[in-house]
């Protein structure tokens, strides 16, 4: 390609889209409105992940040891036969796994770092049913101070928690196929409308890759605009109604910047991804044909 | 410029093109004329590939058109289509300069050509109208205006005037001959009329797949 074919190219894209306003905009709405919702599950999901993980680190078993006797007891409960995993949570661990709980009321926090917190061996089992016999069995064995176990409805929780989260994505999945499916009816009758456009630059000669990558190109633009719609809905939604809800209820959820350029930047690169698919896609029979 | 030999080509197995051979010179003005379905328009789409042929060879100025890729082969030739094929949202001028935008000419140099040619056929004064404000014959001419910008050695027109009155088909039929002999160009016609031939000009039937001289 000369210099003159990419200022052409450049030049038939800007018109294409000038002069198919209505596909357009039809393509930005669509694209605009499925990177919106895959965004808000993404920021729900970053949302709640601590809570989360703060919940699955509690759903095993703890000893609580005397001091200096974390690593020994865990090597020992390592051999049991009931034991799946083991691993040590010092005090100084178990209060910084909290802290997030206690944003704005960090006079509470304190209190908990005035105490005394001993080191624990937290510890899951093989079989849930028998978590009663064994923490009845350590408990008042030499270095234990005491056993605490999660209840039956923190394991429920815990469960609910792994199905919600396969759910979630099998439901972003197919967000996307729905997302792909309707921006590539868009495009395609969109198409259809320029199929002649198409068949008479490659009848007169015209590069095929060239003809194709003008399409594409406005593919990218159009997957840009409905994304950069999209990344802004995004960002207002982070700023007014995440920040109202972690102002109202500050232990369920937390949400970083990092959480909202991640969402954004999976926006955008789904959003250009989606509509330069459609546009090959739609374009790809036509050329063939000609 | 055109050499065509034992060319076959069948549609589901029927035979429209049967061994046929063909050839055009240089410069040379013919017709082929035909009756509606006997393959006159399959035989044009051979020639610059949007039909694929079973068997035979041909050649444009010297080169087996398999030898090329085809967007390289249509660069080589004018075509001229029956329902004139103008983009309805490019203006007339636009229509034109596409010609010159696939071989990737500077934009002032196809320009100048398309605005002489535009005038030629008296078109001048509709460069930035849209094909839909023109008639039948004036359309026609800026499918000709664009198929004559890149100044090939070889135009063909497949049923220029078959949606035309007769009056202005007859004029397009002035004006390609014209053409042919200002720009010294080989043209093959394809037709169904008889009323259009030009005299003097070469004319070939196309009957049952072969052609008659």
């Amino acid at each position: 390609m000369n210099k003159h074919q990419w200022q052409y190219m450049f030049h038939d894209t800007k018109l294409g889209l000038k002069r198919n306003k209505g596909a357009v905009m039809a393509s930005v709405t669509l694209l605009f409105i499925a990177l919106c919702l895959i965004g808000q599950l993404l920021l729900v999901r970053a949302y709640i992940t601590e809570a989360v993980h703060y919940v699955e680190s509690q759903v095993a078993m703890k000893v609580y040891v005397e001091d200096g006797m974390a690593q020994e007891v865990a090597a020992i409960l390592a051999e049991q036969s009931y034991t799946k995993d083991v691993n040590v949570e010092t005090g100084a661990e178990m209060i910084a796994s909290l802290a997030f709980f206690f944003e704005g009321r960090t006079h509470l926090l304190e209190s908990f770092t005035d105490g005394r917190v001993p080191d624990a061996v937290k510890f899951s089992v093989k079989d849930a049913e028998m978590m009663q016999v064994i923490a009845k069995n350590l408990e008042g064995a030499s270095g234990i101070v005491s056993v605490v176990y999660p209840q039956q409805m923190a394991q429920i929780l815990v469960s609910w928690i792994e199905t919600i989260e396969l759910y979630g994505v099998l439901v972003v999945l197919l967000f996307f196929v729905v997302a792909f499916m309707m921006v590539y009816s868009t495009c395609h009758l969109a198409m259809y409308k320029r199929q002649q456009e198409l068949k008479v630059k490659l009848l007169l000669g015209m590069n095929p890759k060239i003809v194709r990558m003008q399409f594409l190109m406005e593919g990218v633009v159009l997957g840009i605009s409905g994304a950069c719609i999209a990344m802004l809905t995004t960002a207002v939604s982070y700023y007014t109604v995440y920040a109202g809800i972690h102002q109202a209820v500050p232990y369920l959820g937390k949400l970083h910047t990092m959480d909202l350029v991640m969402v954004c930047s999976v926006q955008l690169v789904m959003g250009v991804f989606l509509s330069v698919l459609a546009s090959y896609i739609s374009t790809r029979d036509v050329i063939a044909d000609v | 410029m055109i050499q065509m030999h034992d060319v076959t080509k069948s549609f589901d197995g029927v035979p429209v093109l049967n061994g046929v051979n063909y050839t055009l010179s240089h410069g040379e003005f013919a017709f082929l004329r035909g009756r509606s379905g006997s393959g006159k328009s399959t035989f044009l789409k051979l020639l610059y590939r949007e039909s694929e042929r079973e068997h035979g060879t041909i050649l444009i100025d010297g080169t087996a058109i398999d030898a090329l890729q085809k967007f390289e082969l249509r660069r080589k030739m004018g075509i001229i289509f029956q329902s004139y094929e103008l983009i309805s949202q490019h203006t007339v001028l636009e229509n034109v300069l596409i010609a010159g935008k696939a071989l990737g000419r500077p934009l002032e140099e196809i320009e100048a050509e398309a605005m002489r040619l535009l005038t030629r056929v008296g078109l001048a004064d509709k460069v930035h109208q849209f094909p839909n404000k023109l008639s039948g014959g004036q359309q026609q001419r800026v499918a000709i205006v664009r198929a004559l910008l890149n100044k090939p050695k070889l135009l063909l027109a497949d049923e220029p005037t078959g949606n035309l009155d007769r009056e202005t088909a007859q004029d397009i039929m002035t004006l390609l001959y014209e053409l042919h002999r200002e720009e010294q160009m080989a043209m093959l016609i394809v037709t169904h009329s008889e009323e259009l031939l030009t005299s003097g000009a070469r004319v070939s039937v196309m009957e049952g797949g072969h052609i008659d001289e």
